[in-house]
């Protein structure tokens, strides 16, 4: 036996040691690919001429499609920022979808919107829907009152209704800056490889009010939850999708704020009702279609567009998202296994999801078997405690290295954080991270890795609380 | 491994206090340089005035000190790009301090694509002309490189005269052909010109035709489409609708249905158009033909009704109820047939149109409509598009046709019971 478990225990050391030797080498690359991109995104920003688009026929116009179930709290800001988009055409369609608050009411109230009848054409099956509402004086602005079928099944009613090749699915909790549609459209048009999908940059709402946006004076949140979700979003953002993105091997655009071909969805089935994580899935199903369909195409990631969005503030809410996140990963790798070390689809089949599979879905279950394996290898005699706390300094130290390194791509790029007590709050929660915040993220990661193996794991909504309240634009 | 773990740790160590010390550092000195700019603006905002009527030796002087001194250089050049002026004064000033000397120069050497696209496009902002030549000779010799190409490509439209276009005509066909520049970004730098310069995009289209540059002249055609039209440019889309490609022949008739009503042509090949496999140039077919064709003629296409796309028979049916009353027999004849996609086409039409206000008020058994519009409500109400309360002031009608529209909406409701 001790001998089984001496062995165990070597065997565990190596696994870790190689297996975080891969992960901080995939991160040093992003890194580094990351860095360079956004200094050539930096050079470029001083020559693009956005002015000339925003007026221009040529941009092709797009639906922005809100699902929205039980936001009477945040709704409001959400569909008077989409509606202030500078840009040339657009419509907003918002899908109430079954809301038991007053989500309707409050949009039927301060729109005035008026009830009408339409033919519902259910290109993509949804559930029933019971009318439709617009106003007299905002044409371009419809909402869709339906039977409660999750976002998923929200995203697909909005397209079925929408009237244009491009939509934009935008979260009900999030808000759009108001160049956030052009500059994501200008990404894509100007491609000379057709975009099919794009998605934008997003940032942490909390702490802020709406009108500090448009005048690029931001707070930071004065609570902990938020302050670490802001770091961990740029990271996210700021080198794990552009790093991807420069590889061509886009994977993950936010359901707060992603842009599609609307024929390409329609083609690929839509949105999927049976997943977690609809918006990630969909980026599977449209690789998937375009590489059977051998044409040129590219799911890109726009870094100027920005979208704002409120993160939870309780553990609670914060716990149930991230477990979905993971769940939702795990459910759409299952789904698509035939994809993964398939050279068909190149970076995505090769590098992007094996590395989600056996990289970044396993890192939560290592850690685990870590606060096991060292006690037991202490109580064997096959720990070295100076070794020990050398490994540990390593990988909090990475950490710290890899969250302040976005820190600078961050100053490097759009700079929304422009006050020097943000620059040091900012930095001291990349290393606050690494002592509590982190451990309870591979927890929730743990638990979504058993609900997603032993019970069944459906969709739900997140109930916003719309702390970030905010003053109303005038219209 | 220790040692190896220990090395790690100090070289990540030091890379952590080096980023630190950098972004601090950067944004100290972003600052420090922004705000000497803030201020140098202000300072040359006061001078501007002056410095457009300065003589050879005051504007040689301030350019040796803008030429030292590149926040100046930069300050004073932002300050000429917000107070731009056509006029040639302006342009002369410019020129003599030396902006498009430099930037002509960095076009001309051998730096990064990237630093050749910023000289670009201070180019293009100055609107100068006389670089036209140097910008087309820079994107042929780097003809793959997409941001230049880009960057290039504004800079010409931003100058906006007969040569620059003259300029992308030339290019356009080896960046498309590459792949350095979109359709999209291609059609919307032409789309600067299109207003003043028709004659030279058709030529250029023409051109393009006889060289067999199919993707140019789509892009061409894309940004004649939506020109104001000219006999020329009618004459020009109605020969090139011969052609077998279906992008053209859509283009082209987009052009068309762009003509204002008072000028006729002739409508033979577009009505051929109505029977094209594709259904994008059927539709666009029926919109050229939507207000041109009178009800007897457009009746001998009820067959698009029953079209296989959506949109052709919504096109089609919107073509019809917009001869409204005179159309009400074709539409009741729709109606009562079986086929629901064509009943429901022309049901969405009545609505797009607006015609359905009006028919309302033919639901009084004084109209001569009175039978069709009746049947033509009770479909409507059937299929669930009549919501009186909310879409429809009903008082606005006479009292008999308030009565006899209630009375046929509750007998409807009353056999549903």
């Amino acid at each position: 036996m001790h001998n089984f478990l001496l062995l165990c225990v070597l065997f565990f050391n190596a696994g870790v040691g190689i297996y975080y030797g891969l992960l901080n080498g995939v991160y040093s690359i992003l890194l580094s690919i990351a860095l360079i991109s956004v200094i050539r995104q930096t050079k470029k920003s001083k020559y693009i001429e956005d002015q000339l688009w925003l007026h221009s026929n040529e941009i092709p116009p797009v639906s922005i499609i809100i699902p929205a179930y039980n936001e009477e709290n945040v709704i409001l800001r959400t569909v008077e920022t989409a509606l202030n988009q500078e840009y040339s055409a657009f419509e907003v369609i918002v899908v109430n979808d079954g809301s038991t608050d007053s989500t309707l009411q409050k949009l039927i109230d301060t729109y005035q919107l008026q009830k009408t009848n339409l033919l519902y054409r259910d290109i993509l099956k949804t559930q029933e829907v019971h009318s439709f509402y617009y106003s007299k004086d905002i044409p371009n602005f419809l909402v869709l009152d339906k039977e409660q079928g999750g976002k998923a099944d929200a995203l697909n009613a909005g397209i079925n209704s929408s009237h244009y090749p491009y939509f934009c699915s935008v979260d009900s909790d999030s808000i759009l800056d108001p160049k956030a549609l052009l500059k994501m459209m200008i990404h894509v048009i100007e491609n000379p490889i057709p975009i099919i999908a794009c998605g934008g940059d997003i940032r942490v709402l909390n702490g802020m009010n709406h009108p500090e946006i448009n005048t690029n004076l931001p707070e930071l949140p004065d609570k902990m939850l938020p302050m670490f979700q802001i770091v961990e979003y740029l990271r996210s953002f700021l080198f794990g999708r552009i790093g991807w993105n420069a590889m061509n091997g886009s994977m993950i655009l936010s359901g707060a704020f992603s842009l599609f071909l609307k024929d390409a969805v329609i083609r690929s089935g839509g949105y999927s009702r049976d997943q977690v994580s609809e918006d990630l899935e969909i980026v599977f199903k449209l690789q998937k279609l375009y590489t059977h369909e051998n044409k040129p195409y590219k799911i890109s990631y726009a870094l100027d567009a920005i979208c704002w969005t409120e993160v939870p503030e309780s553990l609670h809410e914060l716990g149930h998202q991230r477990r979905r996140w993971q769940a939702g990963l795990f459910q759409a790798c299952w789904k698509h296994k035939s994809m993964i070390f398939n050279p068909r689809y190149k970076t995505v089949g090769l590098f992007v999801i094996p590395y989600f599979v056996l990289l970044e879905a396993p890192g939560a279950f290592i850690e685990l078997l870590g606060f096991i394996v060292m006690p037991l290898a202490y109580w064997l005699g096959l720990l070295s405690v100076e070794y020990f706390t050398l490994f540990i300094l390593f990988a909090i130290f990475y950490g710290v290295f890899l969250s302040s390194a976005t820190i600078l791509l961050e100053e490097m790029t759009i700079k929304r954080y422009p006050s020097w007590r943000h620059l040091i709050r900012l930095l001291s929660y990349g290393v606050l991270e690494h002592f509590g915040y982190r451990q309870l993220n591979a927890w929730w990661r743990i638990q979504a890795m058993y609900k997603f193996l032993f019970t069944s794991y459906k969709w739900e909504y997140v109930h916003k609380l719309g702390k970030s309240e905010i003053k109303s634009l005038k219209k | 491994m220790q040692k190896i773990l220990i090395f790690l740790v100090a070289i990540v160590t030091i890379s952590i206090v080096g980023i630190i010390v950098t972004t601090f550092l950067r944004r100290w000195l972003h600052e420090k340089r922004f705000s000497r700019l803030d201020r140098l603006k202000v300072e040359y905002e006061e001078r501007l005035e002056q410095i457009l009527k300065s003589d050879d030796d005051e504007i040689s002087s301030l350019r040796q000190e803008i030429e030292a001194d590149p926040l100046r250089f930069e300050a004073l050049e932002e300050i000429l790009f917000s107070n731009f002026s056509d006029d040639p004064y302006f342009l002369d000033t410019v020129e003599r301090l030396g902006y498009i000397q430099k930037y002509q120069s960095i076009i001309s050497s051998n730096t990064t694509a990237q630093t050749k696209a910023f000289a670009a496009d201070r180019i293009g902002r100055f609107r100068d002309n006389g670089s036209i030549g140097l910008l087309e000779q820079c994107v042929a010799n780097s003809i793959k490189n997409t941001d230049l190409v880009n960057a290039v490509f504004k800079a010409l439209a931003l100058i906006d005269t007969d040569d620059a276009l003259k300029a992308i005509i030339t290019l356009l066909p080896d960046v498309l052909q590459h792949r350095s520049i979109s359709q999209k970004n291609a059609g919307m730098v032409l789309s600067t010109f299109s207003s003043t310069h028709l004659e030279l995009l058709l030529e250029a289209c023409g051109k393009y035709q006889k060289m067999q540059e199919k993707e140019a002249q789509l892009v061409m055609l894309g940004v004649i489409s939506r020109c104001d039209s000219t006999s020329q440019s009618i004459q020009f889309c109605l020969d090139i609708l011969q052609s077998e490609d279906a992008e053209v022949c859509v283009r082209s008739l987009r052009h068309l249905s762009n003509v204002s009503i008072e000028n006729s042509f002739d409508l033979s090949t577009v009505i051929e158009m109505l029977n094209h496999p594709k259904w994008f140039v059927r539709v666009q077919a029926i919109r050229v033909l939507k207000h041109r064709l009178g009800i007897y003629e457009a009746s001998k296409y009820l067959f698009l009704l029953k079209d296989s796309a959506w949109q052709v028979r919504r096109n089609f049916a919107e073509m019809l109820v917009s001869h409204k009353t005179n159309a009400l027999d074709s539409m009741v004849q729709i109606i009562k047939g079986d086929d629901n996609y064509a009943k429901e086409a022309i049901a969405e039409a009545i609505q797009m149109e607006g015609f359905f206000t009006e028919l309302l008020s033919y639901i009084t058994p004084e109209s001569v409509y009175y039978h069709s519009a009746k049947i033509i409500l009770i479909y409507l109400n059937e299929i669930g598009l009549v919501d009186l309360e909310n879409n429809v002031d009903i008082s606005s009608y006479p009292e008999l046709t308030q009565k006899t529209i209630m009375e046929l909406l509750t007998e409807k409701e009353s056999k549903n019971a």
